[in-house]
């Protein structure tokens, strides 16, 4: 163990001046760890302030009541529960709720709205107690919080309104396959954050839906020590709403973890520009290092004072980095949601960030790490010098070589883990599959150099010789200085052939979903906040018109599949009815079952719901529950489809056997076929007729759908583009900086060639000819990495992460150009590096002592 | 002459070989306090090997090294490092000054590894060495010869007990050469450190308290006058 005052000593005493003589690299290898800590924490920050922010308002809107009872068959509860339950032994406080969505007009946006008993409520949910306005509390009674005609909307819900405030809100919506419009006074506020959010007293609330009497949940705040009591026959106690929250967390993970590992991939990449500065760096010194040898630094001072060097560089580059980390991640929240333009949080409210000591530590010890790690192979050397040779020119200890099998071994592993299955939900070991194939590629560089310079002929020609003899000697300083753009390329053409593969995939099943030419549904909200069945009237206009050729319902609703083995709970997902006259046009993945006994309907659970429930073609499942009456249906999977729009399960049934099996006609979609010749403009102004409010429904083309999914998807990627360019742009970096390193450290091998006669062009042309070679090398590796990495991603991570199979497609005009952007930016690299290095005076470094 | 005072430096019976290739066996040495010693040998017959071999700097198959009564061939690395740091001072060939440090710094290295910096100490051995007022120069501002006393300013700045010099005059010419052996041999007596000299220059080894040749049989006495 080295002492910490001789250390801090000898950092401020010989550190400090050689960091600031080579202040421009040293500057490089913090940029490059701060801006990969920035990166990583910045995403983690992001979506950990919009999770934050989301459960925060779950807890307010819930707060905390000890528990909460609905209905056991899942309908309304009769309004004389809260009387009867606040009897009972240990029961301190009994609340009721009434819950429904609606839609605030003019824009007819979602609105939650809870009907509650203000006095009760606001004990434990302090958030949802009115509060009048300013200008309306001098005439507000003690009473005015029961006006039935009173609404308090929270901060999200008054954005929507125009200014000035008004006096009065208009909202609509659908109830028992009704439309319905109300005013309501606009009160006050309710502190609830989050969503946009309604309040009013419980009666108003049953009265303004049509619901008096009834009350969709109760409750309860228990006595100070009670036990729960008993329940009641009909009543069963629900989780409260919170778990909502990590509902939302668990869905949004898988894309939260496959940005961070982007990120972490621009850490990582940096880690090895970090290496190849700090390795390069102590070549240059191992004379230094030596000399301080000799006068009595010991091996392991030697070895703890590089790393203590990369210590603070590592401390500092965290530093840096957690900070510009907070401010990007400040940034984002203002341009962006937290979820990165996912959508998959759903916006709404302004989120703060949400700053954790657990993820701080992490994320700066990431930083500190990879300094570390960059500094190891330098550290060993400097510890394992014979001084008295490396201070006779002799060499220095190199560094041991790895055996020539563990590159293709790795490669090897990488591939064999990448087809483990999911850890916890999470491609795991498909990720570290790939950091064994980027770790192998890296250690096949060297081999392949200098297989690239056997090819070339060197027997009648200096400079080709030299260049020969480079290839041959220098091939393992090649992979240093590859590392970084080598990682970058490898990551850079998986993410391109990912994006482009998921591209034409979605295209393709937009395409296959939506095969009609103009799409109808409700604008309005209705059970569970869902979208609301257009009106039976409407379906019945519209098929009556002749204003389109064909016309296909849609059925949407959620339903409960019974609790697995060892689940509580039933699994709600959702059902999608529609006709299926042609099942070579839905997007089914994998085989085909025939029914396994006669009678059986079949049934194509999407890709989500399979890996759930383990389903695959040809098992039974039966449908309880789907008609008034509980009518069941029984069916059987007959194939697996893919289904782009969500990550939770959901099961595709023919229309025409549903409507058999529930007798529940009610249409959620219209897929339209217009007439040969038919003006859309002119048919979507019919259909607007023909809803009475015509924005009460919601029309789109299929060439609209497709273009506005498509810009969904390329903003979600977005970012991920960026993250390749900064990736990128940080192994040029790397190649800038090692090939400056490189030719300062060859000044007296490149003094000598112009002793013999070589000009400071040919100099510039036989470095520039090295490079490509290794260039070149870097590249192909580069690719061929690429590629089975986006292998890994589109035939495991995707599956694993988000239940989406996709088809693998390969943009080569695309690849070809990043490719060939990299040559020759890494080619231009070489030349200005090698310009500004070589024109230093050479001659006199044949002289110089070091 | 002063009369020898304390052995500085043992070595007995010091054997070394590269692989199969013997370098030196048998090889011998005693080296007392304020001695100046001048070792003589054709390139190649192990002089710089057997100097690394008594700094520790290089192991030995055979034989003992002892320093101010350390068995240094002995020691773990660090506690030879130590031993060095302590008792040790080097002069190079090449010079072998840090360039990112001025020359006052350089000059201060071995007091700022054992812990003690002393500005005084090094005014004192830049004044020593003739080079007053040049301490805050950078050594590219320095010519050869000023390079070189920097070296010896900086190998006895720690008051060590031997100075290892190994041909620290080869890379200068004649006249630069003779001072810089003379400032040597007079900053060695002055601090009462003990001296082996390795070096090609009879011319330099006559300014010696002794001489020895080192061949295949190892070290024998040389006298300077006798050639």
């Amino acid at each position: 163990m080295v002492a910490l005052g001789p250390l801090t000593r000898w950092l401020r005493a010989l550190s400090w001046p050689m960091a600031r003589a080579q202040a421009g690299r040293q500057l490089l290898a913090l940029l490059a760890i701060a801006l990969g800590v920035a990166l990583a924490y910045g995403v983690q920050l992001l979506n950990d302030s919009a999770l934050g922010e989301f459960e925060a308002a779950q807890r307010q809107l819930t707060g905390t009541p000890d528990l909460v009872l609905a209905a056991e068959g899942g309908g309304a509860l009769s309004d004389d529960w809260p009387a009867r339950l606040a009897a009972l032994p240990g029961v301190q406080q009994s609340a009721p709720v009434l819950e429904a969505t609606l839609n605030l007009l003019p824009g007819r946006q979602g609105l939650r709205l809870l009907g509650l008993d203000a006095l009760q409520s606001a004990q434990f949910r302090p958030a949802l107690l009115p509060q009048p306005f300013v200008d309306q509390a001098a005439d507000a009674g003690p009473l005015a919080l029961l006006a039935p005609d009173a609404v308090y909307l929270n901060e999200a819900a008054l954005r929507l309104l125009p200014t000035p405030r008004p006096s009065h809100i208009s909202l609509r919506w659908s109830a028992q396959g009704q439309t319905r419009s109300a005013s309501l006074r606009l009160a006050g506020r309710v502190e609830a954050a989050g969503a946009p959010l309604a309040v009013m007293d419980i009666a108003g609330a049953q009265a303004l839906l049509g619901r008096l009497g009834e009350l969709d949940r109760v409750e309860l705040r228990l006595a100070e020590g009670a036990t729960a009591p008993p329940l009641p026959a009909g009543l069963k106690a629900v989780p409260p709403e919170a778990g909502r929250g990590e509902d939302l967390a668990a869905l949004s993970r898988a894309y939260r973890v496959n940005l961070s590992v982007l990120a972490l991939m621009a850490l990582f990449t940096g880690a090895f520009l970090v290496f190849a500065v700090q390795s390069l760096a102590a070549a240059q010194r191992q004379p230094q290092l030596a000399l301080l040898g000799v006068l009595g630094l010991s091996a392991r001072e030697r070895f703890a004072l590089v790393l203590a060097e990369a210590a603070l560089l590592g401390l500092l580059g965290s530093a840096l980095g957690l900070l510009g980390g907070a401010g990007l991640a400040a940034l984002g929240l203002q341009l962006l949601d937290g979820d990165l333009g996912s959508g998959l949080l759903g916006g709404g409210g302004q989120s703060r960030l949400h700053i954790e000591l657990l993820p701080l530590l992490i994320y700066g010890g990431l930083g500190l790490a990879v300094a570390m790690l960059g500094a190891i192979g330098p550290a060993w050397q400097a510890r394992h010098m014979a001084p008295a040779q490396v201070l006779k020119g002799l060499g220095a200890e190199l560094l041991p070589a790895p055996p020539v099998w563990l590159g293709p071994f790795l490669l090897l592993a990488g591939a064999g883990l990448a087809w483990l299955p999911a850890w916890g939900g999470l491609p795991l070991a498909a990720y570290l599959g790939m950091l064994c194939m980027l770790l192998g590629g890296l250690l096949c560089v060297p081999p392949l150099v200098r297989a690239l310079g056997a090819l070339l002929p060197g027997q009648r020609h200096a400079g080709l010789l030299l260049l020969r003899q480079r290839a041959r000697e220098g091939a393992g300083e090649a992979a240093q200085l590859l590392a970084g753009v080598l990682v970058a390329l490898a990551l850079s053409v998986a993410m391109l052939v990912m994006i482009y593969s998921f591209r034409a995939s979605l295209s393709q099943w937009l395409q296959q979903m939506l095969p009609a030419d103009l799409y109808v549904r409700s604008a309005l909200r209705g059970e569970a906040g869902l979208r609301a069945p257009l009106p039976a009237e409407f379906v019945a206009a519209v098929q009556r018109s002749g204003l389109v050729r064909e016309l296909q319902p849609q059925r949407s609703r959620r339903i409960a599949l019974p609790p697995a083995a060892g689940e509580a709970q039933p699994r709600w997902i959702t059902l999608l009815a529609r006709p299926v006259p042609d099942e070579s046009r839905l997007p089914l993945v994998g085989e085909r079952a025939s029914a396994p006994a006669p009678g059986l309907q079949p049934l194509y659970p999407n890709e989500a719901l399979r890996d759930q429930l383990g389903l695959q073609p040809g098992a039974r499942l039966s449908l309880p529950g789907l008609g008034p009456q509980g009518q069941a249906l029984e069916g059987y999977v007959r194939a697996v489809w893919r289904d782009y729009s969500r990550q939770s399960g959901a099961l595709l049934i023919p229309h025409a056997d549903y409507l058999r099996a529930s007798g529940d006609a009610e249409v959620n979609e219209l897929y339209l076929w217009l007439a040969p010749g038919a003006e859309p403009g002119a048919v979507q102004a019919g259909l607007r007729a023909l809803a009475g409010e015509a924005q009460d429904i919601e029309q789109v083309s299929s060439g609209e759908l497709l273009a506005i999914s498509l810009h969904i998807f390329d903003r979600s990627f977005a970012v991920s583009y960026w993250l390749q360019a900064i990736a990128l742009g940080l192994g040029l970096v790397g190649v800038a900086a090692t090939l400056s390193a490189q030719v300062l450290s060859r000044r007296r091998e490149f003094g000598l060639l112009r002793h013999l006669g070589f000009s400071r062009a040919q100099l510039r042309t036989l470095l520039l000819a090295e490079t490509a070679v290794q260039t070149t090398a870097g590249a192909l590796l580069g690719l061929g990495l690429g590629l089975a990495i986006s292998a890994v991603l589109v035939f495991v991570v995707n599956p694993q992460s988000f239940h989406w199979s996709m088809d693998l497609a390969l943009p080569t005009a695309r690849l070809a150009a990043l490719l060939a952007a990299t040559l020759a930016a890494a080619l231009l690299t070489a030349w200005l590096a090698g310009r500004r290095s070589l024109g230093q005076d050479l001659l006199r470094a044949v002289r110089e002592d070091w | 002459m002063n009369p020898p005072r304390h052995p500085v430096l043992q070595a007995r019976g010091l054997g070394k070989r590269y692989g199969e290739l013997p370098v030196f066996s048998g090889i011998s040495l005693e080296l007392r306090a304020g001695e100046l010693v001048a070792l003589l040998g054709e390139s190649g017959c192990g002089k710089s090997t057997l100097l690394n071999c008594l700094a520790g700097l290089d192991s030995v198959e055979a034989g003992e090294v002892r320093l101010l009564d350390q068995p240094l061939s002995a020691l773990p690395e660090p506690a030879q490092a130590a031993l060095r740091r302590r008792a040790l001072g080097f002069v190079f060939q090449a010079f072998h000054v840090l360039p990112q440090l001025s020359v006052a710094d350089n000059v201060a290295l071995p007091l700022l590894l054992l812990g003690r910096p002393d500005a005084a100490r090094v005014q004192q051995l830049l004044e020593a060495v003739g080079l007053a007022g040049l301490g805050e120069r950078a050594p590219r501002q320095l010519s050869g010869g000023q390079l070189q006393r920097v070296a010896i300013a900086r190998a006895l700045v720690h008051r060590p007990a031997l100075v290892l010099a190994d041909e620290p005059t080869g890379n200068l010419d004649p006249r630069h050469a003779a001072q810089v052996l003379e400032l040597l041999r007079a900053q060695c007596r002055q601090e009462g450190a003990a001296c082996l000299l390795v070096t090609h220059s009879e011319r330099a080894a006559a300014s010696a308290d002794r001489c020895l040749r080192m061949d295949a049989e190892g070290l024998q006495p040389w006298s300077p006058s006798a050639h």
